[in-house]
């Protein structure tokens, strides 16, 4: 067993992780472990993307954006487009913070494509590039990388985090890391989902091991859906290049489905990340009325764009690159009318690891920040998640080298150790176990199908019932694979654990909540139930498996105390938020 | 979508702990890249096969690998018939 010791052990190589990171080494020895290449792991790299801050902090760096636009005031649209349930500390802290981290990812390097209101536009590269010049600055020996390991689980000891037990991938070892505080920094749970838009490691392993340690998490029911995702072929699947392109969502009659019947709706969908939640309802809607197509989507067409206008189009994207995928095969159909099935993806969390402004969760000594975090969009993220990332990586990282000053190095818990240890041995070991991948598809159909764009009552209910019975077997998994060397398949027995875990968090949070609100839609319950359900719902580990306790949102910016269905919910967002843009011009 | 098939080899680590080629035969519906052939793999015909992967579209380089005799991402090479694939050799 390799033993790694630090003041503070980062959990996690994107964008939230390396930011930590930076903060954290100023003052403290870091250690970051990472499933893969730290800076190039996660979601970072594939995000839009755009990064925001308020208009005037924008302004002051010299982008046009609007100068009496104020943090405050961002604030406030954050709090309607999360539908009044975010946590009003985590969002003060984000619209506080935004301007500095926007700042200095410039300092670093950062490109600018473009400018839009309260936001820059650059891509996830150009992120991660300028976050590595950031990391650079502090010095070579500043954090000891551990790449191309996960980790397993958090060891506690008197309820404190005292470190970590994780796996060499190209080794198979044991690792354990001693610190006096951690950062948790893993992203969201894609890949439990069939259709999904996030790289292959973001499974959950940071919500799962705080469960699992018995920290709160908040919100679990939140999940955003990206629409227009490519379906098929294979290798195109979970691409997001329909989702930037112009076109017109049909179904399986060719029935354009989308129809703006408020235009101050139409301008939200068709100007912001609203667009996510409004496209995912609508093409979900069709698919459950039996309008959708073979692969369970939608059809989206480009026909209607005259000539020239793909011409234009084609010297914006040349050689229909997007990211690293060629289209321009496709581009070719798409060109003569041909209509390409999409749907919708699991792509954000805005439910996560509870924390507060500090991003100290409910454990002592442990720290959470950005997607695996949850509470600072509450039902529906149209803010940045890129500049959550920064905002709160920084905040983390800096606050757990701090605490690690006044922390002494704490024992670990020889048994729980060894225990954790024989339970891998077990994966080995236990003859005739589950297999994997059965489970696993299982799991991401429910997840999609019971838990995903629309739910109901009686779907919900059906997947707890499912996902209690892959809880309870994914405790005797076994392998194939005997080596313990470059074993992926061992790698996806413990993602499957921590993918299960939040799936079943969702479904019993989704369940619980009997009312829509945001991302969250309940076929059974078509109303925004301000009067009763303006609270988180807190899920916590307790004795008898899953607890969860309604807790009202602390705030004295209240929405109309009053229910309201589902759809006129969003259009009275719109209003107010189109009504405070024509004021503030 | 037409079904057919394709034969490939994929290099993975045997008991012993040797290098060896094996052979796999995978079927086809719709364009499919190396990575879908290795998930395909992995998931349905030989959980032992190993490599690595990430982002999925040719932005990370996690699956940069040796794909007849050349270094590859696998997320971005097409599949075809014969294909000698070895993950093990990366970067």
């Amino acid at each position: 067993m390799q033993e790694h010791e630090s003041d503070v052990l980062i959990i996690g190589g994107g964008g939230a992780g390396l930011r930590a990171a930076i903060a954290a080494a100023k003052t403290a020895s870091v250690t970051v472990v990472s499933k893969g290449p730290l800076g190039r792991s996660g979601a970072t790299v594939l995000s839009g993307a755009d990064i925001m801050a308020d208009g005037a902090s924008l302004a002051r760096l010299g982008y046009p954006n609007k100068p009496d636009d104020s943090p405050e005031a961002w604030a406030r649209d954050i709090l309607v487009e999360g539908f009044y349930i975010n946590d009003e500390n985590l969002v003060n802290a984000y619209v506080g913070g935004a301007g500095e981290r926007v700042r200095e990812l410039l300092e670093w390097g950062m490109t600018v494509r473009s400018t839009e209101e309260r936001a820059v536009i650059t891509t996830g590269v150009s992120i991660c590039s300028a976050l590595r010049r950031g990391l650079q600055e502090q010095g070579d020996a500043a954090v000891t990388r551990v790449d191309g390991a996960m980790i397993i689980d958090l060891l506690i000891n008197h309820g404190r985090v005292v470190g970590a037990v994780g796996v060499d991938f190209d080794s198979g070892e044991i690792l354990l890391f001693r610190a006096r505080t951690v950062v948790l920094a893993t992203g969201g749970w894609h890949q439990a989902y069939r259709f999904n838009a996030g790289a292959d490691e973001l499974t959950g392993d940071g919500q799962g091991m705080a469960y699992r340690a018995g920290a709160e998490l908040v919100d679990m029911e939140m999940v955003t859906f990206a629409p227009n995702i490519l379906l098929a072929p294979p290798r195109y699947r979970g691409s997001l290049w329909f989702y930037i392109l112009p076109g017109v969502l049909l179904n399986k009659n060719g029935d354009a489905f989308m129809n703006w019947e408020n235009p101050k709706v139409a301008k939200l969908a068709l100007t912001s990340e609203w667009n996510k939640l409004l496209f995912s309802k609508a093409s979900m809607r069709e698919v459950r009325e039996g309008r959708g197509g073979p692969l369970g989507g939608v059809f989206f067409s480009m026909k209607h764009l005259p000539e020239n206008l793909f011409d234009t189009l084609a010297e914006a994207y040349p050689g229909w690159r997007f990211q690293g995928d060629d289209f321009s095969e496709l581009m070719v159909k798409m060109r003569t009318g041909y209509a390409a099935e999409v749907g919708p993806a699991a792509e954000y969390f805005e439910g996560g690891i509870r924390i507060n402004e500090r991003c100290e969760t409910s454990i002592p000594g442990l720290y959470a920040a950005g997607e695996c975090s949850g509470g600072l969009f509450g039902a529906n993220r149209v803010a940045a998640a890129t500049t959550e990332m920064v905002v709160e990586g920084e905040i983390a990282g800096r606050e757990a080298a701090r605490a690690s000053k006044e922390l002494d190095l704490f024992s670990i818990d020889e048994a729980a150790l060894s225990r954790l240890i024989e339970a891998q041995t077990q994966l080995f070991e236990r003859k005739g176990g589950e297999p994997v991948f059965d489970l696993r598809r299982r799991l991401r159909n429910i997840a999609y199908d019971k838990v995903g764009v629309i739910r109901d009552g009686r779907g919900l209910t059906a997947a707890v019932k499912e996902l209690e019975e892959i809880e309870e077997r994914v405790q005797s998994l076994s392998l194939t694979t005997k080596r313990r060397d470059h074993n992926r398949e061992w790698m996806e027995a413990v993602e499957l654990v921590n993918m299960v875990q939040c799936v079943h968090l969702t479904a019993r949070a989704a369940l619980e909540r009997t009312e829509s609100r945001g991302v969250h839609m309940r076929d059974d319950y078509p109303i925004v139930d301000n009067l009763i359900w303006r609270r988180h719902l807190i899920a916590k580990r307790g004795r008898d498996g899953v607890g969860l306790t309604p807790i009202s949102v602390v705030s004295d910016k209240t929405p109309p105390l009053k229910t309201t269905p589902y759809e006129e919910a969003i259009v009275e967002a719109a209003e107010v938020l189109a009504h405070r843009r024509g004021v503030e011009r | 979508m037409t079904t057919k098939e394709v034969t490939v080899r994929i290099r993975k680590l045997d008991e012993k702990g040797e290098l060896i080629y094996h052979e796999y035969t995978i079927p086809v519906e719709g364009e499919m890249n190396v990575l879908n052939a290795l998930e395909y793999v992995h998931e349905v015909l030989d959980p032992t096969i190993s490599y690595r992967s990430s982002c999925r579209r040719g932005v990370c380089g996690a699956c940069l690998m040796t794909i007849d005799g050349k270094k590859r991402l696998a997320c971005e090479t097409l599949l075809a018939e014969g294909m000698e694939i070895d993950p093990s050799k990366g970067e």
